[in-house]
């Protein structure tokens, strides 16, 4: 079983190395239970010397000559995800908010053949209440809206719907390599494998806050982020899946 | 509609026609964009021409006035255009994104294998 880890980093100087390190610790360990778990970094034209530290330290690093957004970033590990014969790929932020511990839980349904599609949930039990991370308030509401809105729309039952946590068996990743929404691309892509009935599940991961450098989404930017989420989802709800054609 | 107008439209086409005639030449303009630009200026010359066909377009059009009517027209056009060249631009952003990522992940698969032969030496 092949593992890739999809690192998309965007200005990322200040945590890189230590996100990769964590990853590096693990790898061994899951080699001697039969799996092989590669990284890419997808770096996403940095401004800053993300680029010059991935190449000093020998990190593997897909570097964009320009800067495509998150969605076009992570789209690009799909693509060399699916070159490279992976048979899941993991979506893994490089700003350290993610914890590589809850890889097993997050990958446990795919191997078992339950489902198809993981998100790494910081809304589901079982978690510890102290060490982690549930978000701002603000920001809770507007996922909850957003996971009204995919129930509403697509049935999805999913309650952290902008987690960047997520894990996709080959099915998946060959769809995502071949279409990705292009800003702000999580809860729209669940609307995309709901409507070709794709098996999507929610385990509990850790998560931290982030350590260094802010999040992409600001609250000035967050009126503006709802509407435009809520035009993806509702414009993809009303696409015909692929299957259909 | 004054004789004025008319050849005030007609002028207008003439040189919009020169316009478009010298760029496609320097290779500013495709021609399948050119073609419909020529199509407008033909359709401002046949108005100027013949005013008894916007006189009468604008009558079952319910448009009192022949010149509001050419007004509607011109702004329906230009909307159908600009919405066009929108979704020409959605369509090339996308082939720009999937070149970027294609030609950068050949660059970093290309260095790998440098490296491994290097490492094989």
């Amino acid at each position: 079983m092949k593992i890739l880890l999809i690192i998309p980093a965007y200005n990322e100087e200040c945590n890189i190395v230590r996100t990769v390190q964590s990853v590096e610790a693990i790898r061994s360990e899951k080699r001697n239970r039969g799996y092989i778990l590669d990284y890419i970094v997808i770096n996403d034209g940095s401004l800053d010397n993300t680029e010059e530290i991935c190449r000093d330290n020998n990190i593997k690093c897909i570097n964009l000559f320009q800067n495509l957004g998150i969605g076009g970033a992570v789209q690009t590990g799909y693509i060399y995800a699916c070159i490279a014969n992976y048979d899941i790929a993991i979506q893994f932020d490089g700003d350290g908010q993610h914890d590589i511990n809850s890889l097993d839980k997050l990958i446990a349904p795919i191997i078992e053949g339950k489902a198809d599609f993981v998100v790494g949930s910081r809304f589901v039990k079982p978690r510890k209440l102290d060490d982690n991370f549930q978000s701002t308030f603000m920001r809770r509401v507007g996922i909850r809206y957003l996971s009204f809105l995919l129930n509403l729309f697509a049935g999805i039952k999913v309650k952290d719907v902008t987690s960047g946590y997520r894990a996709a068996n080959r099915h998946v990743l060959e769809m995502f390599a071949n279409d990705y929404p292009v800003d702000y691309p999580e809860p729209e892509s669940l609307v995309m494998l709901a409507k070709n009935s794709v098996r999507i599940s929610e385990v509990g991961v850790n998560m931290f806050e982030r350590a260094e450098g802010k999040s992409s989404i600001r609250a000035w930017k967050s009126v503006y982020y709802m509407i435009k989420v809520s035009l993806a989802i509702v414009c993809r709800a009303f696409q015909k899946s692929n299957n259909k054609k | 509609m004054s004789l004025v107008l008319r050849i005030e439209m007609l002028v207008v086409a003439i040189l919009f026609v020169v316009l478009v005639i010298k760029v496609i030449n320097r290779k500013k303009l495709r021609l399948q964009y050119s073609l419909v630009w020529l199509l407008i200026s033909a359709g401002i010359m046949l108005f100027a021409l013949l005013p008894d066909v916007v006189i009468g377009l604008s009558g079952v059009m319910g448009v009192e006035v022949p010149s509001n009517f050419l007004y509607m027209i011109a702004l329906i056009v230009l909307l159908i255009i600009t919405f066009y060249l929108t979704m020409i631009v959605s369509k090339q952003s996308e082939e720009i994104k999937r070149l970027i990522q294609m030609t950068s992940i050949e660059k970093y698969l290309s260095e790998e294998r440098k490296n491994s032969n290097e490492t094989k030496k």
